[in-house]
This record gives C-alpha cells, sequence and structure tokens, in this order.
C-alpha cells in the first residue's frame, strides 16, 4: 500500500482568506491511519496581529468560526473549541469571545478509507472592521497498515489542554430559583481544584442558550475551593421549558473545565391570556341574571313587579328602561370606582395582573371573605334607608329609574360575591373592558324586571321565593372557592410552591371569621390576630435564599481550611422548625450591616442545618452543651480551637462585633 | 419550591425598581432626538401611534453589505411603509458623515432617512450591539422586538425568517410578536 504521500500531501497547505487576514490549514494528528482507527483532524488558523476571530458563542456580536469537513475518508464529529480570550470593545460597551493569534481548532475523526476530507471554513475576522472569510480546505487522509504520529501531533496535543473537560463536583445555585421571562438572575458556580487554582481574570465563557445572556461576573479563590459569579437576564420570550444553560470555566494555572447547569423556566400562566371577550361578557350577564334570584332581591322583584304591571297602563317600555337605566347608573359607580382604585394603585406600584403573585394571593383572600358570606358567616350591608324614602317620594320615570338603582343598592348584601369576582377580573383588564363586563352585568341584572312588565304573562315563570335561595347562595361560595383553587394552579405555575398562599388564606378566613362571631370587640381582635399571623408568617417562611449573603452547607473540614486560610468563620445552627433561629435570621443576621461586615472581613459563613437528624451537627451542639438550636459560633483565626459562642438571642451589634473582633486577632 | 411572600413581595418591588442599561423588551423604548443626514430633526415620540422599525447599520460592515446588496431592508421598508410603519436607519459610527451617508443612499438607492448618532448616545440608550441590530416599537412607544433581522447569520439559508417582518407584521394583526428577542448578530457597533 504505497500511497503517494508526499503528493497528496502537496495539495494541501496553507490557504490565506478574508483579504489575507486569517492564513488556514488543514491538519491531521496522524500522517498514517489504519482503517477504523480514530485520530484527530483540525484547522489551524492564524490572524495578523490585532485582529480576532470568533468562539463557538461570539458573544454580543461578531459571528462564530464555522468548520464543516465533508468526504469518505473519516467520519469526524464535533468541534473541540480551547478556552478563547475575552474581547471588550473600546468603550466596553460590547464583549465579545474569539481568538487572536494562533489557534488550532481540533475534532475527533475515525478513519474509513484512503482519500480526502475537505473541509469548508466560515468565519468573520474583525480588528475594528470586519472582513468576512470563506474558504475550502483540502486534508488527505492516508490509510494504511498502521496509525503514525504526524508532525502536527505535539500541536494537537498542545492545544487539547485548552480544551475543558466536562466538571465533576460543582455545585450551582441560581437566584432566584424558577425564573421568569424578562427577569435577572445569578448564578453561583463553587467547587474544588485539585490544587490551587486562581480563577483567570476572565473566568467564565458561558455557550449560547435561545433567548438566555449570561456574563462573567467575577470569581473568588479560598485555598482550594473556588466561587465564580454569573450574572443572567432571560430574555422576553417563554421557552416553554426548564433550559440548559453551559460554559467554561477558567484558570490561570489549571485546565479550563466545563459547567452546565438546568435553568429552571416559570411558565407564563395562561390567564393573563385574558378569557375572550365575548366569553367573559356572557359570563357577567349570567350573573346578572342569577343575582335576580338572591334572597334579599327576588322577594322585591316578584311584588314590584306584581304591583307595577297592575296600575303602570301602557308606557311599559319607558319604565322598563328607565329601570335598566338605574341599573346601569349605579354599576357605572361602581365600574369607576374600580378605575380609579387601580390608576391610583398604579401610581403606587401595585401591580394588577395575573403574574403578579400578590395580586393573586389578594384577590384569593377577597374570594374566601366572599365565600365566607355566600355561607352566611356573616352579611355585608349597604345603609340603605335614605336611598328607599328618596326613591318611594319620586315619580313616573324617575321612579323606575330609582327603583334599578335601588336594586343594585338593595342586591349588594348578595351580589357582592359576584360583584367582587367581576372587579378582581376587570382590575386585570383594559379599562373598556372594565366598562362593558359591569354593563353585561348591569343588563342580566335589568332584564328580567324588563321581560316582565313588557310580557305580562311571563310572571308565572317567576319562580317564588323560598328557601331554597339560601341554598343556592351556599352553592355559589364553592364556586368561590373552586375560583381560590384555580388561583392557587396559577401561583403555583408561577413558580411559588402555594403552600404559603394556602397560609394566608387561611389567616384571613381566621379573621372573617372572628369578625362574625363578636361583631364589636372582634373587629380589632381580627386585625390584630391578622397582623400577627401574617408577621409570624413572614418571620417563619422559607426565605429566598438570604439575598446577599452566600451560606455553606455545615462542613468541619471545611470550616477548618477557612480558619487555616486566615478567615474568621461564623456558623449558624439552625432549623426550619426552630422560631428563634428564624426569627435570629431576620433580625441581626440578613441585615445590610451583617453584609458589608461580612464582605470586609472575608468571613466564610456555614449553616447547619437540624430540621432533620443530623450526627455531625448533633456532636457539634453537644460539644458546646446545647441540646438543640440555635447555635452561633464564631471562629477566629488566632484561636482556631477555640470559637467564640454567642447568645441565642441574638443581636445585629453582638454579629458585629463578633466578626470585628475574629478579624482583627488575625491582623495584629 | 422556596417562593414565599417575601421573594414575591421583592418580585414586585424589583419589577418596578429595576433599572437597566439596555432597553427592555416589554418596556417603553428610550425617547431620543436625532438629526438626520439632511438636518431633519426625528423624535420617538413625534411617531406615537405609528409602529417604528430602527435599524444600526454602518456602510462598512460586511453584514450590512450583503443585506443591501440582497436589498433586505429595502424590500421590507417598502412594503411596510403601505402599512405606514417608520423606518429610520441609525448610524453609530463615528466616523460616518452626513455625506457618506448620503452617498450610501444614492449607491444603494433607498430613501429611508438615517439618524446622524455619531456620538453614540442612541445606540447605547438601545443597547445596539450589532450592525445590523434591529429594534420594533409599536404604536403606544413600547419596545417589542430587540435582535437580529433574520435567523440567518451567513446568509446561506435558502428561507431565512424575517424577524421583524413577523413582529412588525404580528403588531399589524394586534398580535403579539411570535418572537420578541433574538441573538443579533454582525459587526460590533463602533463606538467611540
Amino acid at each position: 500500500m504505497a500511497f503517494p504521500v508526499a503528493l497528496l500531501f502537496a495539495l494541501a497547505g496553507p490557504t490565506t482568506l478574508a483579504d489575507g487576514k486569517v492564513t488556514a490549514e488543514a491538519l491531521a494528528d496522524a500522517s498514517e491511519v489504519r482503517a477504523g482507527d480514530t485520530f484527530r483532524v483540525g484547522v489551524l488558523l492564524r490572524m495578523e496581529p490585532e485582529w480576532h476571530i470568533y468562539w463557538r458563542n461570539p458573544g454580543e456580536a461578531g459571528m462564530s468560526t464555522e468548520l464543516t469537513f465533508r468526504g469518505a475518508a473519516a467520519d469526524v464529529g464535533p468541534v473541540a473549541w480551547p478556552v478563547p480570550t475575552r474581547i471588550l470593545s473600546r468603550d466596553g460597551f460590547i464583549t465579545t469571545y474569539g481568538y487572536e493569534g494562533e489557534v488550532l481548532l481540533t475534532a475527533p475523526a475515525r478513519a474509513r478509507a484512503p482519500g480526502e476530507l475537505a473541509v469548508d471554513v466560515s468565519l468573520l475576522v474583525c480588528k475594528v472592521d470586519c472582513i468576512l472569510g470563506d474558504a475550502t480546505l483540502a486534508l488527505p487522509i492516508a490509510v494504511g497498515a498502521e496509525t503514525r504520529r504526524s508532525a502536527a501531533a505535539a500541536r494537537f496535543d498542545a492545544e487539547a489542554a485548552r480544551v475543558p473537560r466536562p466538571a465533576a463536583g460543582l455545585t450551582t445555585r441560581i437566584v432566584p430559583e424558577v425564573v421568569r421571562p424578562g427577569e435577572a438572575f445569578t448564578v453561583e458556580i463553587e467547587g474544588a481544584c485539585a490544587r490551587p487554582c486562581r480563577p483567570a481574570a476572565a473566568p467564565f465563557f458561558p455557550y449560547r442558550t435561545p433567548s438566555v445572556d449570561l456574563k462573567a461576573q467575577g470569581g473568588r479563590v479560598d485555598g482550594e475551593r473556588f466561587a465564580v459569579t454569573v450574572a443572567g437576564t432571560a430574555g422576553p420570550d417563554d421557552p416553554g421549558a426548564d433550559q440548559r444553560i453551559a460554559g467554561v470555566l477558567a484558570y490561570d494555572d489549571a485546565p479550563p473545565l466545563e459547567w452546565s447547569a438546568t435553568l429552571r423556566r416559570a411558565l407564563v400562566s395562561p390567564a393573563p391570556a385574558a378569557p375572550p371577550l365575548l366569553g367573559l361578557l356572557g359570563l357577567a350577564f349570567l350573573g346578572g341574571l342569577i343575582l335576580n334570584l338572591m334572597p334579599c332581591v327576588l322577594p322585591v322583584l316578584a311584588i314590584k313587579v306584581v304591583g307595577f304591571a297592575r296600575s303602570a297602563g301602557e308606557r311599559k317600555l319607558a319604565h322598563g328602561a328607565a329601570y335598566a337605566l338605574g341599573v346601569q347608573g349605579a354599576l357605572a359607580v361602581a365600574a369607576a370606582a374600580v378605575l380609579v382604585l387601580r390608576a391610583v394603585g398604579t401610581e403606587v406600584g401595585w401591580g394588577f395582573q395575573f403574574q403578579q403573585p400578590i395580586f393573586v394571593a389578594v384577590v384569593g383572600g377577597i374570594l374566601v371573605l366572599l365565600a365566607e358570606n355566600a355561607f352566611g358567616l356573616f352579611e355585608l350591608g349597604v345603609p340603605s334607608t335614605g336611598a328607599v324614602a328618596a326613591v318611594s317620594r319620586a315619580r313616573g320615570l324617575a321612579r323606575s329609574a330609582g327603583e334599578g338603582a335601588l336594586a343594585v343598592v338593595l342586591a349588594t348584601p348578595c351580589s357582592a360575591p359576584f360583584l367582587g369576582t367581576a372587579v378582581g377580573v376587570a382590575l386585570a383588564s383594559p379599562a373598556p373592558v372594565v366598562v362593558l363586563v359591569f354593563v353585561a352585568l348591569g343588563l342580566g341584572l335589568a332584564a328580567p324586571f324588563v321581560v316582565l312588565t313588557l310580557a305580562s304573562g311571563a310572571r308565572r315563570f317567576l319562580p317564588r321565593p323560598g328557601a331554597w335561595m339560601g341554598r343556592l347562595k351556599e352553592i355559589l361560595g364553592f364556586a368561590l372557592l373552586g375560583a381560590c383553587a384555580w388561583l392557587l394552579w396559577i401561583y403555583g405555575r408561577q413558580g411559588g410552591g402555594g403552600a404559603d398562599l394556602v397560609v394566608v388564606w387561611l389567616l384571613v378566613a381566621f379573621g372573617g371569621w372572628l369578625v362574625a362571631r363578636s361583631r364589636r370587640r372582634g373587629l380589632a381582635l381580627a386585625a390584630a390576630a391578622i397582623l400577627v399571623g401574617a408577621w409570624g408568617y413572614r418571620t417563619l417562611a422559607p426565605r429566598a435564599a438570604d439575598a446577599g449573603l452566600s451560606w455553606r452547607a455545615y462542613d468541619e473540614g471545611a470550616i477548618a481550611t477557612d480558619v487555616a486560610a486566615g478567615r474568621p468563620v461564623f456558623v449558624d445552627f439552625t432549623a426550619d422548625w426552630c422560631i428563634t433561629c428564624k426569627v435570629n435570621e431576620r433580625v441581626a443576621l440578613d441585615t445590610d450591616a451583617v453584609r458589608r461586615k461580612v464582605a470586609d472581613t472575608r468571613a466564610a459563613l456555614y449553616r447547619a442545618d437540624f430540621t432533620r437528624p443530623d450526627e455531625p451537627i448533633r456532636r457539634a451542639l453537644a460539644r458546646f452543651r446545647k441540646a438543640g438550636v440555635p447555635m452561633y459560633l464564631v471562629y477566629s483565626p488566632a484561636s482556631p480551637d477555640a470559637p467564640e459562642v454567642l447568645p441565642e438571642l441574638l443581636t445585629e451589634n453582638r454579629v458585629l462585633e463578633a466578626l470585628d473582633r475574629a478579624s482583627q486577632r488575625r491582623i495584629e | 419550591m422556596k417562593t414565599t411572600w417575601l421573594l414575591a413581595a421583592a418580585a414586585v418591588v424589583g419589577l418596578s425598581a429595576r433599572a437597566h442599561a439596555d432597553a427592555t423588551v416589554g418596556k417603553p423604548a428610550p425617547e431620543f432626538k436625532a438629526a438626520d443626514q439632511d438636518g431633519k430633526v426625528h423624535t420617538l415620540s413625534q411617531y406615537t401611534g405609528r409602529i417604528v422599525v430602527l435599524e444600526w447599520t454602518n456602510s462598512g460592515c460586511p453584514f450590512v453589505r450583503r443585506h443591501y446588496k440582497a436589498e433586505t431592508m429595502e424590500k421590507l421598508s417598502a412594503k411596510l411603509a403601505k402599512d405606514d410603519v417608520v423606518w429610520l436607519a441609525v448610524n453609530s459610527t463615528p466616523s460616518n458623515t452626513p455625506a457618506d451617508t448620503k452617498k450610501w443612499m444614492k449607491d444603494e438607492g433607498f430613501a429611508y432617512p438615517t439618524l446622524q448618532d455619531s456620538d453614540g448616545k442612541i445606540g447605547r440608550a438601545y443597547g445596539a450591539k450589532t450592525t445590523p441590530h434591529m429594534f420594533v416599537i409599536d404604536k403606544a412607544g413600547t419596545l417589542r422586538y430587540a435582535g437580529a433581522i433574520d435567523n440567518d447569520p451567513r446568509g446561506k439559508s435558502a428561507a431565512p425568517v424575517n424577524h421583524v417582518d413577523a413582529a412588525v407584521s404580528a403588531l399589524l394583526a394586534g398580535k403579539d410578536p411570535p418572537v420578541a428577542s433574538s441573538e443579533p448578530y454582525g459587526c460590533t457597533v463602533k463606538y467611540k
């Protein structure tokens, strides 16, 4: 098998592209390769001084370099990308990633048959101006009896050391855990090196993920442990699923690592897509119709219709219209009130959208109260004596209009659930929709009266008032609770747990019950109970990762290493069920002053979570003669074996002083 | 799942308080005031009630040249002009002069104005990183699309999807843009 190897290689050789700014040469790490053996192929790219080409992710501008291997001589795998350099625009506004000088982009290959590979190179090379370059290179593959290293093999080996390997043993923390479209987040990557390692000045290079922007913030190193912070922004598009984010961790004195993690994405809840307008209006109309069957409306309506049919004579249409207008007028006031409330609320920064967890919670709370009302726990009343008197003095059409308005006022005690729900939906809708919803509601409320006055025969179909009206109201109460269940589902889709929401609604329900049980004193009591409950909940609720303070899991070895490295160490022994612990964490640990002090003293923070039994933590507690949590230890590098034990009722000042003491001894 | 009330409250506060250097899709687009190649002054607010497309351009950039050779911008702007869409090119290259722009307009045969942003003020306000970099602003002045002109950075696709066409068409039909952002590609904007 004597191939004219020299002749084949003569076909290859350096080619220039992009106006001579780049020289490209196809290479293999084997001068001869046995069929079926793996070897490496690649393209050596040399740039003119100060010109650069781009990495697999070009960054905020540019275009990635692309290699395509064609031909039957070998099967070629994906390109291995060495760590790039970060290239900033003159003003630092634009970050790109690429290569200056020269780079060898390689790919694994398996030899098949003697022949040639064609390599298409497509790249963009920039200094200030940019030039596109395209070329097709030839790479002869000499398939023979054995695999022999080529002269270029050493170059391949050197470049391989700059190609990241998948990392093991990294911990990644993403805050917030679930990311919404358009939201910013931070990624903390922590790990250990085999030997002391130093993150490079540009410690992180992100791979490209659709609709996610990642940018390195900085790296810290601490003995053999390191941490890299990455700032991320999710794009406005909803990816519809969790996403894989990945990148390269680069070091000054250790091989690069390839990192990846799952970015949990909140799915945009379907609610904001707004129920179709026609359906919404139909529901409002139906709601208005049902209002006529409420215990406080039906008896009045029945008497009025009978009386009216006997006396009114021929101006029935006019009276019916006046009644309907009266209903609309009263509801227009309600609609206006909603719009004003929203305008004022938006001004002070409230968000009236179902995407807002707070809005979901408040609407749900109101629904819970209204359900209690429907179950007859308490009555919502409107002082209407004056209005009734005024209406009875009026005559003619004015009287019919007044009766329409009065029907709304009278209906309030039982219509509140419907109005409340309508208001809830209305708050999240554009102003014209708000008005239309109320108009439809009013039409529904007025419809039976108008129909009955016009066609007196229809009176026979009017149901007789009775106890069934109360039942109906109670059944509607369950419908309101059903709406709460729906809100809970929305909340879950937004990335919320839901348990916290149920607790808050329970508090609201409890407050309502208290008010209903003991009228006068109850009011103050209920308010106090709700406030205390809400405060307690705020305090006890699992917190959003103590924004700013980064706690590590309790690890005696790591603590000893940190102290030996000259850092003060603060250890928080805590548990989810420990109220004192949670209060301390809120008032004395998670504060701006402590955050600053931790940064100043370079203190390391460890958290020993005793929520579930844990033997090392139990032993540590026993060593300091504690039966349980909380316990706070501050280690000073000056006396690594005798940490200071802080009091169980912690204050911010005690923490600050202890951290000062621990760090000052080190300096002295 | 540890989302809590506090997190929820923080999210609400955060959403309203977050200050962003770059223009954000879904938020009001930054106002601007700049002269075009003829000295005529344009502001964003003067076009309230009309959809506005901003195109970052630089006649020296091979990506811009490729699209002008293919008449991507000329054809799309002419098509959208029928629906009263405003098309403004923006040139943030410090060395670019109005005379350069006029020559480029004559060579390529297009008539829409090019805002002279040599100091990069508009470019930085919008976070324009590449040429071309496209922004679509709806009739209410809200930024609705930011990113590449299409999904074909290398110009090798037989049927590229034009994101700007899709976004504007959706807005004209009263819908949300199918893609609200994409990675822009091209040369870096040559800020001073």
